[in-house]
């Protein structure tokens, strides 16, 4: 099982999309195959989180560590392969009530699950080079779904996009480069090895490069702007899953690298800046999704503001706090869940009120008070009100905070909660309180079945994690235990056992 | 105020819907509070205080299920639970008939639930969570009636102050935790009072009163409490005068045994304490509705309380625990004679009331009893209050305008007493009277009638309660105070002591009862100036403004140019680059200059040749060749470095893209010049690229200027021959040492065509017109030379796929070939032809399956115990000579075919519509 298990989650959502590429005339059959693929993903994902990343890096194609390529799922690669598993589930289950996405273009889904099989592979990897390639398969991916749409604003979306990621793409194809030039190696323990040997200065310079383009693709201030430029063209299940997980990728590789591979040599100055542009991000994003209307676009921007939040507790982490790494996991894991959530639910919104403008809807509460409630529990967990996850995810980076006497940062934090509390107050007296604008109205006969079921799994996972939590902080403390310079690779003789 | 002016909105509804509870129904919500005061009692009488219960919760971060109750929490309890029966009794008559009643009554117990763990928890995380509970459901009751605007902004109003403050205190609470180590609060009050102030623990207080002080409505955040009036009156008397806003002032006094000597702590809450008593108070006079009154005059307590907590000493203690009592007797039964009276009599504004004892008898008594406490007369507990408070400031340490804000308070304070009580019932100063006034039922007179008689009978007999506020006290303080006898009802009565407590005091109440209206338009205006910059109106300002710059902030940054955004990136990337590169080019010695090799030389030039052509011109044909001399140059690049297999492979691209993109401008007939943007950030764009070019060519010097390791490469070369049985070690790289790279290229081209495929029907759907007049053109020599050509090409790149592993040559190059002659297909017989004679006859299917097939490539391994893309080698042996079997081979078709069919669909797809009898149909 071990030597399977590093390359199942690539190799399922991989497979998916060529079964589902190959039935493109069948659509529920297409919907079947991809759910079944899902689910033994999700599968896989709670299988390795059990193991608790104790599966050892296996040198691909045979070829040892550091000369082939290597997969290496420890505790955080596992987690994040769980929560992918669990966003492709509930995008799917809510795809096949077919809000928002009726008709659905046949190539959708083995679209979908070529990104999702980028996203496991990102998380997967222990190498540089593969992990560009990786990115490379989410930013085709996610220019297919966004050019699916078709309409003159989706192309404009997409154009956009195509413009800033690919900018970051061949900006990380450069430092992929640059420091294979400076060290000889792509494997992250033999990089962690090697990367010493660098001169101080000239490693700095090469992390820049690296950090700026996964700051880009996390969706950092001033970095952003592809992402409010494009999300809100997106079907709700279709954004719930790009939104909850590809941003998190970025993150993910700069907590993997910052934190774990180039811990050793990344000069604190590095994560110094960090903070501070994570403090802009967090405060940024907050006042975009304040100026909206439209509920995916306030939502696309909190994404950006939360994200802000993880990269402070990636600076922290980096800043000698391990607990602050563990934070950031932590942050990740609550934060995907929530945030595709708060899509999908939108979705629904919009489909029972009529539009996701804010000024054209209204009445959800009295006519529909149960998917108010359902929406609470994403929104109040954003904020960060207690016993849901986002308050545990908060309190662990303030902590962090408050421990390193990071005042600034502090004020930054608390005052985004504030905004963000008001911005989901917005939605909640607009959309839920305010009566429909329209006289007469009534709620839309949607067939929402698959979909409200989609979105009570999110909630309960978030009630999960905030009634429980200790589970995910011990999981998210294990996974980061072994971050840092790694030991040391054999420079010895690999080759075919 | 707007529900005020209009007759009784609760009740619209009242005679024609059933959606309402019965009076069983009732009755079991009403069990609810009731059961939770039978239990205190008990406790009160039974209990040895304090009891500790505590369970583990979240022990990474120390954070337990803790309770603990001693004396104040039993005070507060009594608090929930007592005024909580009289409420929901009021409730149940007050809501009758509304479908709202269950809503209400569910949000109530859930409310109840969550202040008593408030005041019990024993764990600063867990205090937390019920202290944002209550901010939660006040929001929710406060907005019980959601369609109406100004429930939703009061509503707004009061969770944004409250959750603002909450998270000051999270922030206090959080670097308390940090300092002492614990989140057990009673720990840390210990530790507080054992370390005496520090920097640290000085700011965290400071938080710490942020939230109480937001909580309390404390000044300066004190308005937020008149506006929640929008609640129904239940609501108002639950929330906003017994309990919620009380939570404040129970976490002060909780704090007080460890920092109520601490400067900080008596400086600052005495001064907030006392402005807020005098102010809050002479804004009474600035309302007319009766409830809005009440809410100022709550507010004042809640400053009193604040001084009183301020103040050092145990009588200051025992004063709290009073006044809290107190104040909720006769609070929420006045609270309760306001919803009777806007329920009686249609209308809660002063001027439109008068002589209401009348039509309203018992309402009358009720407001009379209320009245008597707060105003402080003899035999109410509010006279018990006033001489205990009167005694706490007798003690040192007490700023000099506390006793002056405290006259202020208490003067006017009877005369919001004396307006409830005296003015609606045997006044009639307005000269209006409402004419169909009538009584409440009873279900509404009794619950003001209990509990204000409550608050008589506790004056008569004060030692009932002198336990409980002794408990207040001993949990106020480090020990617990002796027993302090409260006046009895005789010493009550002794004139000199009646004239030093309360009788300048009662005068003073009287003369502005007398001449409120007066005093009302006078003050109008001075009123009017402060509110403009008043903490109130700095909230608007601040919530009015907060659209508009988010407005600017985000019209600045998203503005939806994309140039635009692009120069930004690249400007953020420079501007982090310039501030390393220096140190970096310090660090390593810069290489020598070697002039380059003619060869390569010419590679280079080639590519800024193309480069630059490419900005510069503008016929689309010479932009593609121009665009081609880039790929060219590389090519010879890669020749001059010693990499002949990629320039091979660089050259064979090139030439593909440029044949594709020549045949697709020729089917859309889109020769001739490409539109020129006048685009004003051309220069500049132009400085940027080539800044940041300059700064990644200086870090490339950089590294290139250091040794290489050599130790993949090195091991590559080596073990190429000997373990992966090729020699051609760039194929072998591809499909052997880094062959999960190239598995996740072939699903990017394979992913491509599926992403650009939508895009791709949809372009030949709007280019029908064009292709109608392009189609019929036909290449007569085509037609002939195409099917042995055809053949040739394809039977040379199997060729090339198979010799790849050992000589130059490989499946990307193979499944490129294979495309060329699909292209020349398709221009002699027609894209669906093409596509016809496919594989699979489909280039989805084929390109899919070539992906496919690279990831079952790897598999058999699994049979062995290998790891995953471990290539088998078998040798069949044939007589002459063996041949070499591998998965490796499987593998490179994989990339062939993903190749073939992902590239050939994107040609045959631009090329669709060329052809007139591709028309009908689309391809795939």
């Amino acid at each position: 099982m071990s030597v399977i298990a590093p390359v199942l989650p690539v190799l399922i959502p991989l497979g998916t999309a060529v079964a589902t590429a190959m039935t493109l005339r069948s659509p529920t059959l297409q919907l079947r195959l991809a759910m079944a693929g899902s689910v033994a993903l999700l599968a896989t994902g709670l299988w390795l989180v059990a193991v608790e990343g104790t599966i050892p890096p296996e040198g691909l194609g045979g070829w040892a560590v550091p000369f082939g390529i290597a997969f290496h799922l420890d505790g955080v690669g596992a987690l994040m392969v769980l929560v992918t598993a669990l966003m492709a589930v509930a995008s799917l289950l809510y795809m096949s009530s077919g809000i928002d996405t009726d008709p659905r273009h046949p190539l959708l889904v083995p679209v979908l699950m070529g990104m999702v099989a980028g996203v496991t592979g990102a998380f997967s990897t222990a190498d540089l080079f593969n992990l560009y390639v990786w990115f490379e398969i989410m930013l085709i991916t996610a220019l297919g779904v966004l050019a699916m749409g078709g309409t003159p604003r989706h192309l404009d979306a997409t154009w956009k996009y195509l413009g800033l990621n690919l900018f970051g793409t061949l900006l990380l194809l450069a430092a992929v480069g640059l420091i294979y030039g400076a060290t000889g190696h792509l494997n992250y323990d033999a990089l962690a090895s090697a990367a010493p040997g660098v001169p101080p200065g000239l490693m700095t310079a090469l992390l820049v490069v690296l950090g700026v383009s996964l700051l880009l693709k996390s969706g950092a201030f001033p970095l952003f702007a592809w992402l409010p430029a494009s999300y809100h063209t997106l079907p709700a299940p279709v954004l719930a899953l790009v939104a909850g997980l590809l941003t998190k990728v970025g993150v993910y590789a700069l907590l993997r690298l910052g934190n774990d591979v180039f811990a050793g040599v990344a000069a604190p100055v590095l994560f110094e800046a960090l903070g501070w542009v994570a403090a802009a991000t967090m405060l940024l994003g907050v006042i975009g999704a304040a100026y909206h209307w439209d509920m995916r676009r306030i939502l696309a921007f909190h994404i950006i503001s939360q994200i802000g939040y993880i990269l402070l507790a990636i600076a922290l982490g980096g800043l000698g706090d391990r607990d602050a790494s563990a934070a950031a996991v932590f942050y990740t894991l609550h934060h995907i869940v929530v945030k595709a959530n708060l899509f999908l639910i939108a979705g629904l919104i919009a489909a029972y009120a009529g539009s996701y403008d804010l000024r054209r809807i209204g009445g959800v509460h009295a006519a529909m008070p149960m998917l108010s409630v359902l929406f609470a529990i994403p929104a109040l967990s954003l904020v960060g009100i207690p016993p849901l996850s986002g308050f545990w995810a908060k309190v662990l980076v303030l902590q962090s905070l408050v421990e390193q006497g990071r005042w600034v940062w502090l004020v930054f934090a608390l005052g985004v909660s504030v905004l963000t509390l008001y911005s989901m107050m917005k939605i909640w007296l607009e959309a839920m309180w305010r009566p429909h604008p329209q006289a007469g109205w009534q709620r839309r006969a949607v067939r929402a079945g698959p979909a409200l079921a989609a979105a009570c799994m999110l909630a309960g996972v978030t009630l999960w994690i905030g009634l429980a939590p200790q589970t995910l902080i011990d999981l998210s403390l294990a996974a980061v235990a072994d971050f840092g310079p790694g030991v040391q690779v054999a420079d010895g003789q690999g080759g075919r056992p | 105020m707007a529900d005020a002016t209009h007759a009784d909105p609760d009740h619209a509804h009242a005679d024609t819907a059933h959606a309402g509870l019965s009076l069983v129904a009732c009755a079991l919500w009403i069990a609810l509070p009731a059961s939770v005061l039978a239990a205190v009692l008990w406790l009160a009488t039974h209990g040895p205080l304090p009891v500790a219960v505590s369970r583990d919760w979240v022990p990474a971060l120390g954070v337990s299920f803790a309770f603990r109750i001693d004396g104040l929490s039993l005070m507060m309890l009594l608090l929930i639970s007592g005024i909580g029966v009289a409420v929901f009794s009021y409730a149940g008559a007050y809501m009758a008939g509304d479908p709202k009643q269950v809503r209400l009554y569910g949000l109530l117990t859930a409310f109840m639930l969550a202040m008593a763990g408030a005041v019990t928890a024993d764990d600063v995380i867990l205090l937390f969570l019920f202290w944002e509970a209550t901010s939660i459901l006040s929001f929710l009751l406060v907005g019980l009636k959601h369609d109406k605007p100004e429930a939703r902004k009061s509503a707004q109003q009061a969770l944004l102050v409250t959750g603002t403050g909450g998270l000051a205190l999270l922030a206090g609470l959080l670097i308390l935790v940090q300092q002492f180590g614990t989140t057990q609060l009673s720990a840390i009050v210990a530790g507080m009072a054992d370390s005496g102030p520090t920097p640290l623990s000085n700011a965290a207080l400071l938080l710490i009163f942020v939230g109480c002080f937001t909580k309390s409505a404390q000044f300066p955040f004190h308005f937020w409490l008149p506006n929640a009036m929008a609640a129904p009156t239940p609501v108002s008397a639950y929330l906003h005068s017994a309990t919620m806003v009380k939570l404040g002032v129970f976490l002060l006094a909780r704090f007080d045994a460890g920092a109520g000597e601490w400067p900080l702590w008596t400086m600052l809450l005495q001064a907030v304490g006392s402005i807020t008593a005098a102010w809050g108070m002479t804004l009474a006079l600035s309302e007319r509705d009766l409830k809005r009154i009440l809410a100022w005059s709550t507010v004042a307590t809640l400053g009193t309380l604040v001084v009183l907590v301020g103040l050092p000493g145990p009588e200051a203690s025992l004063a709290v625990g009073s006044l809290l009592l107190a104040h909720a007797l006769y609070k929420a039964p006045l609270f309760f004679v306001a919803g009777n009276v806007d329920h009686g009599a249609g209308t809660r504004i002063i001027d439109n009331l008068g002589n209401l004892r009348r039509s309203m008898p018992l309402t009358a008594v009720a407001a009379a009893l209320a009245g008597l406490s707060m105003a402080g007369l003899p035999l109410s507990f509010g006279y018990v209050v006033k001489v205990v408070t009167y005694e706490a400031k007798a003690v040192e340490g007490v700023l000099t305008w506390v006793p002056l804000a405290n006259q202020i308070f208490t003067a006017l304070a009877v005369a919001v007493a004396g307006t409830a009580a005296i003015r609606l019932f045997w006044w009639n100063p307005g000269g209006v009277e409402a004419p169909a006034a009538h009584e409440c039922s009873w279900g509404m007179v009794l619950p003001p009638l209990v509990v204000a008689g409550a608050g008589l009978v506790l004056g008569f007999y004060p030692g009932i309660v002198t336990e409980l506020l002794l408990g207040v006290a001993g949990a106020m303080e480090t020990t617990r105070p002796g027993v302090v006898a409260l006046p009895t009802p005789a010493e009550q009565l002794n004139p000199a002591d009646i004239w030093g407590t309360v009788g300048a005091t009662l005068l003073a109440g009287g003369f502005i009862l007398y001449f409120w209206d007066f005093l009302h338009r006078v003050l109008m205006r001075p009123f009017a100036v402060v509110a403009r910059m008043g903490a109130r109106a700095f909230f608007d300002a601040s919530l009015a403004a907060l659209p508009r710059i988010a407005a600017r902030v985000t019209r600045g940054l998203q503005h939806g140019n994309g140039p635009r955004y692009m120069m930004l990136a690249v400007v953020a990337t420079l501007a982090a680059l310039a501030a390393v590169l220096p140190r970096a080019l310090a660090d390593v010695a810069l290489p020598v200059w070697e002039a380059p090799s003619a060869g390569l030389a010419t590679g280079v030039a080639m590519i800024v040749a193309g480069a630059v052509a490419v900005l510069l011109l503008r016929d689309r044909f010479v932009l593609i060749l121009a665009a081609g001399l880039v790929g060219y140059g590389s090519a010879v690049v890669f020749l001059f470095l010693g990499a002949p297999d990629v320039a091979f492979t660089q050259f064979v691209v090139e030439t593909v893209f440029v044949i594709i993109a020549a045949a697709v401008l020729i089917a859309l007939r889109g020769g001739g010049k490409a539109q020129v943007h006048a685009d004003r950030s051309m220069p500049v764009a132009l400085l940027l690229a080539g800044a940041l070019a300059s700064a990644v060519t200086a870090l490339l010097v950089a590294v290139i200027a250091r040794p290489f390791d050599p130790v993949l490469s090195d091991y590559f070369g080596s073990v190429s021959v000997p373990e992966a049985f090729g020699r051609n070690v760039v194929n072998v790289i591809l499909v052997d040492f880094r062959a999960v790279d190239t598995l996740g290229e072939i699903t990017v081209i394979a992913l491509s065509f599926m992403a650009a495929l939508p895009l791709l029907q949809r372009l030949m759907a709007s280019t029908a017109d064009i292709a109608t007049q392009a189609g019929g053109r036909r290449v007569v020599m085509l037609d002939v030379v195409a099917g042995p050509l055809y053949r040739v090409i394809l039977i040379a790149s199997i060729v090339v796929y198979f010799r790849g592993h050992n000589e130059p040559g490989g499946g990307f190059i193979g499944g490129l070939l294979a495309v060329t002659a699909t292209i020349l297909w398709a221009i002699a017989h027609g894209s669906r032809a093409a596509e016809a004679r496919l594989p699979f006859g489909n280039a989805l299917v084929l390109t899919a399956a070539g992906f496919g097939l690279g990831a079952a490539a790897g598999l058999p391994a699994w049979l062995y115990g290998l790891p995953y893309m471990t290539h088998l080698w078998a040798t069949i042996p044939l007589g002459i000579t063996d041949l070499k079997v591998s998965t490796v081979y499987l593998f490179d078709l994989g990339v062939y075919l993903a190749v073939w069919g992902g590239l050939g669909g994107y040609v045959l797809h631009l090329l669709g519509r060329m052809r007139q009898d591709d028309r009908e149909g689309s391809v795939t």
